[in-house]
């Protein structure tokens, strides 16, 4: 319980502190605003306990789109203190007390599920790419238990069909959740930690600062540029039997 | 293998891994499901309050039971799942798609996969025609029930879900399998009950009450395959205290045996479900008769209940 408490003021501190630098950057001088959010999501890992471990080539110089399976907001901190990036999320998250200013103040791409807006949020993600600047998507559209990987929705992905010319590098990352406490998780742990369906935020959130330290594999695969022969669900399904190769790979195969 | 979604000419040995959803529709010809529907239709349901008993229909309500049995199998009695039953969220076996499997449902709830809040397996005969096997072979030598004449049923995978256990879940569905068993003129049951975790040292003087009080007769004694066998005799019959022994066994256990149940020779332990396994055998006239006792006792002592009330006045 005392670490439980800890935790959460050492948090809500750092962000405290950090907040009023990061609004001023992010109003000022926008190039720069990447900073601060990269060292704060490694400072998160640090307070929650993540151990992060890396495997494969992290994109450093040029802009990548990153593709990636989610199991938990844990991800968005986990892939933010590997890498300075922003991300692709539902319209919904904009809403919530506190995640929603913190998502706006890391250049987050809010999108929705109308087919009206689409070619705007695909223009807005382009453009957001060639300001050489990486951006990490979700395609699953949910969240997952994190033993599996869900069937990839397609629609972001028509912007390889529609932008033949601007080459964009693409990459697939998966995160899998390990260990707990330095041993190894079972399935129902891995149930438990991860925050999916239509579970409660609070009671995970809880159940996840209970734990001493959380062990994480972050694997990258290789960049490479889709073809213009492939359409955007060859694209899709060709991620998604990479991540899942990934994922059940190193859970269940020794 | 059971369920193996794609097919075998591809050279990709990890192939299995690509395709997200399963089904086990491929597996079964159409003339078995039709002739099975056409017998469904003639069994009625069993109803109390929302609650509602029936045979499972279509591959959606066997989906659902698999799923059911996964979380109380793997996420609570921690069994130890394969890589496709965590993928698919389901406990199958080889014998599934063949099987009868009893529902009872909750009209409360909404989605068909969470409304099911109880299964138990059933297995005739002719069911394992395609397959060849009964569960509990696999498990007991029951080469002597098998050569009686009638039919016979095997009970199985019995679960209830969490929240639903102080709930008559479990009358609900000996009604169904009693209905069930009237309709199709069975003799004999059987099926496996289950003590939770390997270490049978922990169960001696519960195994060797049952096999002292509740062994079955040589005529229809099932016996325990090698090499996962054990014996059941730990103890002497004189140094058993029955009464809180009795209290300490299994609820599953303890309800097939005041039905009258009898037990085989042996206990299999099954690691893969972290259980020790029994053999019961029940026939079914024992059966009618507890039935019929159990309801004339009760109605005898409302009668003395009625008397003493009238007394009083």
């Amino acid at each position: 319980m005392i670490l439980i408490f800890i935790r959460l003021i050492i948090f809500f501190l750092l962000t405290l502190v950090l907040l009023p630098f990061q609004l001023i950057i992010f109003f000022l001088i926008k190039k720069y605003s990447y900073i601060i959010p990269y060292f704060y999501h490694k400072f998160c890992c640090r307070i929650f306990g993540i151990k992060i471990k890396i495997s494969g080539k992290v994109p450093v110089n040029t802009p990548t789109l990153l593709i990636s399976n989610h199991a938990s907001y844990l991800d968005i901190a986990i892939l933010g203190s590997v890498f300075q990036t922003s991300f692709v999320a539902k319209k919904e998250v904009a809403k919530w007390p506190l995640l929603g200013i913190l998502a706006k103040l890391q250049n987050t791409i809010f999108i929705d599920r109308r087919i009206s807006s689409l070619k705007s949020q695909e223009n807005e993600i382009i453009k957001h790419l060639n300001e050489k600047k990486n951006l990490v998507i979700f395609p699953e559209g949910t969240s997952s238990d994190g033993n599996r990987v869900l069937p990839f929705k397609s629609s972001l992905f028509n912007i390889f069909e529609r932008n033949l010319n601007s080459k964009i590098f693409v990459q697939t990352t998966t995160i899998v959740y390990k260990k707990i406490n330095g041993s190894l998780m079972s399935h129902v742990d891995r149930k438990n930690i991860t925050w999916h369906s239509d579970m409660d935020l609070i009671p995970n959130i809880f159940s996840v600062l209970r734990k001493l330290s959380i062990e994480i594999e972050v694997i990258f695969n290789d960049k490479f540029i889709p073809g213009k022969e492939y359409d955007r669900k060859k694209i899709a399904l060709y991620c998604w039997k990479k991540i899942n190769y990934n994922l059940t790979n190193s859970l269940y195969r020794k | 293998m059971c369920l193996s979604p794609v097919k075998k000419s591809s050279s990709n040995k990890k192939s299995w891994i690509i395709k997200p959803v399963s089904s086990i529709k491929n597996l079964i010809s159409n003339s078995y499901i039709l002739d099975r529907r056409r017998i469904k239709n003639k069994l009625k349901s069993v109803k109390y309050k929302n609650f509602e008993v029936r045979l499972a229909k279509n591959f959606k309500d066997i989906d659902a039971a698999q799923n059911l049995r996964f979380r109380v199998f793997y996420e609570e009695l921690k069994a130890k799942p394969t890589i496709k039953n965590i993928l698919y969220e389901k406990d199958f076996d080889e014998l599934d798609p063949f099987c009868d499997h009893l529902l009872v449902i909750d009209h409360n709830k909404s989605s068909t996969r969470k409304s099911i809040v109880g299964t138990y397996r059933l297995i005739r005969r002719p069911m394992t025609q395609i397959h060849g096997k009964f569960y509990t072979e696999g498990e007991f030598d029951i080469k002597k029930i098998l050569k009686k004449k009638g039919e016979v049923l095997e009970l199985g995978r019995s679960c209830v879900e969490q929240n639903y256990r102080d709930k008559p879940i479990i009358k609900l569905l000996w009604k169904a399998i009693s209905a069930y068993m009237e309709h199709y003129k069975i003799k004999i049951l059987f099926g496996c009950a289950s003590f939770t975790g390997i270490n049978y040292k922990k169960y001696k003087e519960q195994l060797s009450y049952i096999y002292h009080y509740h062994l079955a007769p040589e005529e229809i004694l099932p016996k325990a395959l090698p090499p996962n066998n054990i014996k059941l005799n730990y103890c002497q019959k004189k140094d058993l205290d029955t009464y809180k022994i009795f209290k300490t066994l299994p609820p599953l256990l303890k309800g097939y045996l005041r039905l009258g149940a009898y037990v085989g020779d042996g206990a299999f332990i099954d690691k893969q479900f972290n259980t020790i396994d029994i053999c019961i055998v029940l026939k079914s006239d024992s059966l009618k008769k507890r039935y019929v006792n159990f309801h004339k006792k009760k109605e005898t002592n409302s009668k003395i209940i009625f008397l003493k009330k009238f007394l009083k006045k």
